[in-house]
């Protein structure tokens, strides 16, 4: 078998000093990337609204700065940067990946897209895959979702080709909540839409400079009602549900309106 | 004769329309300064110790309390009736035809309902009792059918007449209702700012103006702690900064010009944004005595003046706890009782809430009502500002 010379020729000898450089630009970056991911979350949990959004978001996009950096510093030591020696490296890479990592790498380019385009933050709460909860974390491959009852999920980035992704405050503090009232329909509509108006205006967890809405629909079986409210935090949504439904029930209660009392397994929407 | 009386356009208090309030500005280096340490409270933070009382200077004793009694007295708002009253006639000479209604906002600790009441038993108006708190929870309204329309009115705090429930509103709305409409007669309402802020959401106060204490900037607290020195005439009384020790007042030579206030006051005054009350507490708070022997080779007597800093921080509030001082600044203090049924928190926990924030100098209880206290309030009213809660609009 004959082997062109210059396939091997584009490559540096490598010393130990260059084995050293490439050592040390490996750890560095693994060092600033280790501290990006603890420190910022670290600072996002000591600030509130926009801002603690605003460092979160800053986790991703600054470890694939570092590791493009990282790249960058690497890829000269081992190879003679000319313009043909990286055409053959990266198009054999690329040949390799193509048959044998190919999702691998879909993924990790759709990691690199989902940090470009902000489909998801940290911080955010997104639904992907049927999944729904709040984002910790976006890796190279996956992101990571802990849900509601505190189970985390790993979503590779691959999804963002084919799937919708549902972001519910888009990397802000503005979330919407909605509560659901299922009622008798023999009631004074008017004044029941002012009652779970009064209903949210009434909870601590209101972010009431936001504007909120009483949605009403006549259906067979009822009267579906539907608050729509802002909490302060994104992360008292589930509380803040909770306690509109409490003080919603409470409220209903006392001004004689009953809830829908047929059990129903129809389409609510 | 109190000598405010005397002088019934007493420049140091001076009412303004709500939306003429202006912050009075800290120095450029304190202002550096303070947000440096912030700063670091920041990434050095340790709740346990942040959240207790900062010693004072080592040398510097504090007070003893008739000293401090004499020194600086609790606040007369006989003067500031009187400015309030001049405050009235003025706009009733510039609105044709006068509102039958008018509102004065106060900020905590500011005495809107004290200088109310004593413009109401000045003018002989009726003063109106707010209705029990079950009587706000029951949604009635047959509590305004007993309204003596008849005669002038003077509602000392409209915090007292409703509740953040959902059945806490309908009183408060058909009440502002009534008067905006005109049918309960003259009158005056005075309320609290961070109820006025909440209700200009919830009610027909959106499009209302008001009147409210302007704000005390260095000048104006200079003037107003060097009177009280005026006052002990027997004797002659300087008060140093314990920062640095340059003058801040003398009963001999009081401060007469802007640029003759010194940074100490200017920064106590941005600290306070311009509350007269809290300022007053955190005066009485931070002066201080070297020795029993404070006089000076001139034979005046000596007091200084601790830095001001917040002596009650509230920076790691969980929520539970934030939700307990709004609730409570929401309505200038409330009953334990209706706190559970305000919150979405247990009794119980609210107890043991209330306790550790009674230690900690955050809460205070007075006639059964649970408040924030002067000192904790600007620590306070921070924490909930840069959360993203409602507060007011001072």
């Amino acid at each position: 078998m004959n082997y062109d010379p210059d396939v091997f020729g584009m490559f540096k000898t490598i010393g130990s000093q260059t084995v050293a450089e490439f050592a040390l630009v490996l750890v560095g970056a693994g060092i600033l990337t280790f501290m990006v991911r603890k420190m910022l979350p670290w600072i996002a949990d000591r600030l509130h609204g926009r801002r603690h959004f605003v460092v979160l978001a800053l986790v991703p996009i600054l470890r694939l700065l570092i590791w493009l950096v990282a790249l960058a510093m690497l890829v000269p030591l081992i190879i003679e940067p000319t313009l043909q020696n990286m055409i053959a490296v990266l198009g054999a890479f690329g040949v390799a990946i193509g048959f044998a990592m190919k999702d691998y790498a879909s993924s990790l380019i759709a990691g690199v897209v989902s940090v470009m385009e902000l489909n998801y933050r940290p911080g955010d709460w997104i639904e992907m895959n049927g999944v729904y909860g709040e984002v910790v974390h976006v890796g190279l491959r996956v992101v990571r979702i802990v849900t509601p009852d505190d189970t985390m999920v790993s979503i590779p980035h691959l999804n963002l080709w084919t799937e919708s992704v549902h972001n519910a405050n888009n990397g802000g503090p503005s979330l919407q909540c909605v509560t659901n009232f299922f009622l008798h329909p023999d009631h004074d509509a008017k004044h029941v839409r002012q009652l779970l108006l009064d209903v949210a205006l009434s909870s601590p967890f209101l972010q009431i400079e936001k504007t909120m809405a009483v949605i009403v629909q006549e259906k067979p079986w009822g009267t579906h009602y539907i608050l729509r409210a802002y909490p302060v935090d994104p992360r008292q949504q589930f509380r803040f549900i909770s306690d509109l439904t409490a003080r919603g029930k409470e409220a209903l209660l006392k001004a004689g309106v009953k809830s829908c009392a047929i059990p129903t397994a129809m389409n609510m929407s | 004769m109190n000598r405010h009386e005397a002088s019934p356009e007493d420049p140091v208090w001076k009412f303004v329309a709500l939306d003429e309030y202006e912050v009075p500005k800290g120095t450029l280096s304190r202002t550096a300064q303070k947000k440096w340490k912030a700063l670091i409270r920041f990434f050095v933070s340790n709740a346990g110790k942040e959240r207790s009382p900062l010693k004072v200077e080592e040398d510097l004793r504090s007070l003893p309390a008739l000293r401090l009694e004499n020194l600086v007295p609790p606040i007369d708002w006989e003067p500031a009736a009187n400015a309030l009253a001049l405050a009235l006639e003025s706009s009733a000479k510039a609105d044709a035809p006068p509102p039958r209604v008018g509102f004065v906002v106060g900020q905590p600790c500011c005495g809107h309902d004290e200088i109310l009441e004593k413009l109401a038993v000045r003018r002989a108006h009726a003063i109106i009792a707010p209705p029990d708190l079950e009587t706000i929870l029951s949604g009635s309204e047959s509590w305004l059918e007993k309204w003596d329309a008849s005669q002038p009115w003077v509602v000392l705090g409209l915090e007292r007449f409703f509740l953040r429930h959902a059945q806490g509103l309908a009183l408060v709305r058909r009440l502002l209702e009534e008067a905006l409409r005109g049918s309960l007669g003259q009158g005056l309402i005075g309320c609290d700012s961070w109820a006025w802020a909440y209700l200009r959401k919830t009610t027909s106060l959106s499009a209302c103006s008001a009147l409210t204490l302007e704000a005390f900037d260095g000048w104006r607290l200079g003037a107003y702690f060097g009177q009280s020195l005026q006052s002990k005439k027997s004797k002659s009384i300087r008060i140093c900064s314990a920062r640095n020790g340059s003058d801040i007042l003398s009963s001999e030579n009081l401060i007469s010009d802007q640029d003759d206030v010194c940074p100490e006051l200017k920064e106590l005054a941005a600290h306070c944004r311009g509350n007269i009350g809290t300022a007053w507490k955190y005066w009485r708070e931070k002066l201080c005595m070297l020795s029993e022997q404070n006089r000076d080779e001139k034979g005046e007597e000596v007091y200084w003046l601790a830095d001001t800093q917040d002596s009650v921080l509230f920076g790691d509030a969980d929520e539970d706890e934030i939700f307990i001082v709004h609730a409570l600044l929401m309505h200038n203090g409330l009953p334990i009782w209706i706190l559970p049924v305000l919150l979405p928190i247990s009794g119980y926990r609210i107890e043991a809430i209330l306790h550790r924030l009674q230690g900690q100098g955050v809460v205070e209880l007075r006639a059964d009502r649970a408040h924030v206290t002067a000192l904790g309030y600007a620590s306070i009213r921070s924490v909930l500002r840069s959360r993203g809660y409602l507060t007011d609009n001072f």
